[in-house]
């Protein structure tokens, strides 16, 4: 009773202050996100109704270039190939990013801030300086081909980045090194606010380290999971530069991806309106899957 | 209390994981080092030692000293304009 009488008191608005001054407030606010975030998606929309080669006049096209999405195969793949990659970029960081956390947290380790820093590493990087070491190390006499010889794997050695069936998985991997210590940092920022009783009794209860991080570690991070998947489902989905570096969407168009298509049909082939669809569509997939993983993962906590 | 086993698993996989995380990196040092002239790239000592002026030469094309705002803020820095400026007299060149 008490506390929904205070909080009616907090809405009420300040005597003598007009209920419009709050959107007098964040107008020089809306106005940059306007001129700088919804006019150019206004923008990228109307292009996407248009068949535009970048120079002559713009035709009308209709639902051509959402349909084309569907019935277009060229199209389609980069979209499966994301979706692919969403394994690479969101679901193995976040699982290698728990186990790392929950070892870390479990054992007092020596040299804490070497192993966070080192593992934090490749988040820091430029993409375009991954994506150029990357490429030297899965190149036919890169690293891993002459690690693979080393060890008698000689026969499992091949191009990495040019083959059909492995380039997507090498390109694949590189996101997982790329995103694991940021999912890392997260979990383990997490599992310092688990209250250490709750270790302590699960540990009387007589639960082993599995137990243990099912029962306390994983539903005390379900926040920074949300977080984390968040993040890198919206890095995986956009992702652009690494793709550009290593392999340019190929071989064939194998590795190619939504962000990678709009970028080589706006530029290389001069199809504006089929690379506006493409980003909408990409933008509308994003959105769409962010909002169902926060609701899957964070919302149950309430 | 982690018994002897645990924190040996513990760091065998952490040292794992931080010999993926640095072998790239290391891979972009070596080549960062090496001569521009080589067709070596990352993962083996620089033939002819190590070419500090890599550094340098990356600063400048680069134009780090610029968009780190060294010489940005002051007036002048904008003037005279440098050569490469169109409304600047061009020295012939070949």
């Amino acid at each position: 009773m008490k506390a929904t009488a205070v909080t009616r008191a907090y809405r009420r608005r300040a005597p003598g202050e007009p209920r419009a001054i709050g959107y007098v407030y964040i107008l020089p606010a809306l106005i940059v996100y306007a001129a700088f975030l919804l006019y150019p998606f206004g923008q990228s929309v109307w292009l996407s109704f248009v068949h535009w080669d970048g120079l002559t006049v713009a035709t009308p096209a209709g639902f051509d270039n959402y349909r084309a999405l569907f019935s277009d195969a060229s199209l389609r793949a980069p979209f499966l190939h994301a979706l692919l990659l969403l394994v690479f970029y969101a679901a193995l960081p976040v699982a290698i990013g728990l186990l790392l956390a929950a070892l870390m947290s479990r054992v007092r380790i020596r040299g804490m801030t070497f192993f966070r820093t080192v593992l934090f590493l490749p988040q820091v990087l430029a993409l375009i300086v991954v994506g150029v070491a990357w490429r030297s190390i899965l190149a036919p006499d890169g690293l891993l081909n002459d690690a693979l010889r080393a060890v008698g794997l000689g026969g499992l050695a091949r191009p990495w980045l040019g083959d059909y069936t492995w380039a997507l998985p090498a390109v694949g991997i590189v996101g997982t090194w790329v995103g694991t210590g940021l999912c890392m940092v997260l979990f383990l920022a997490g599992a310092q606010r688990i209250p250490r009783e709750l270790y302590e009794a699960a540990r009387m209860d007589g639960a082993g380290p599995l137990r243990e991080f099912l029962t306390v570690t994983l539903p005390g991070l379900r926040p920074q999971i949300a977080v984390a998947l968040t993040l890198t489902i919206v890095a995986g989905l956009r992702n652009f530069d690494l793709i550009y570096i290593t392999t340019s969407g190929g071989p064939g168009n194998a590795t190619s991806v939504p962000a990678y298509e709009v970028y080589h049909r706006a530029f290389e082939t001069n199809q504006v309106g089929s690379a506006a669809a493409v980003g909408v569509a990409l933008t509308v997939l994003i959105f769409v899957l962010t909002v169902t993983v926060s609701r899957l993962v964070e919302g149950r906590r309430s | 209390m982690t018994t002897r086993l645990e924190r040996t698993v513990t760091y065998g996989i952490l040292a794992l994981f931080t010999v993926i995380a640095l072998t790239p990196v290391i891979g972009i040092l070596s080549t960062a080092f090496g001569s521009q002239n080589s067709l070596d790239t990352g993962f083996s000592l620089p033939k002819g030692g190590l070419h500090w002026n890599n550094f340098a030469d990356a600063w400048s094309r680069g134009h780090f000293g610029t968009y780190l705002g060294t010489r940005s803020w002051s007036p002048r820095s904008w003037w005279p304009p440098p050569p490469c400026w169109p409304s600047s007299p061009r020295t012939p060149s070949g």
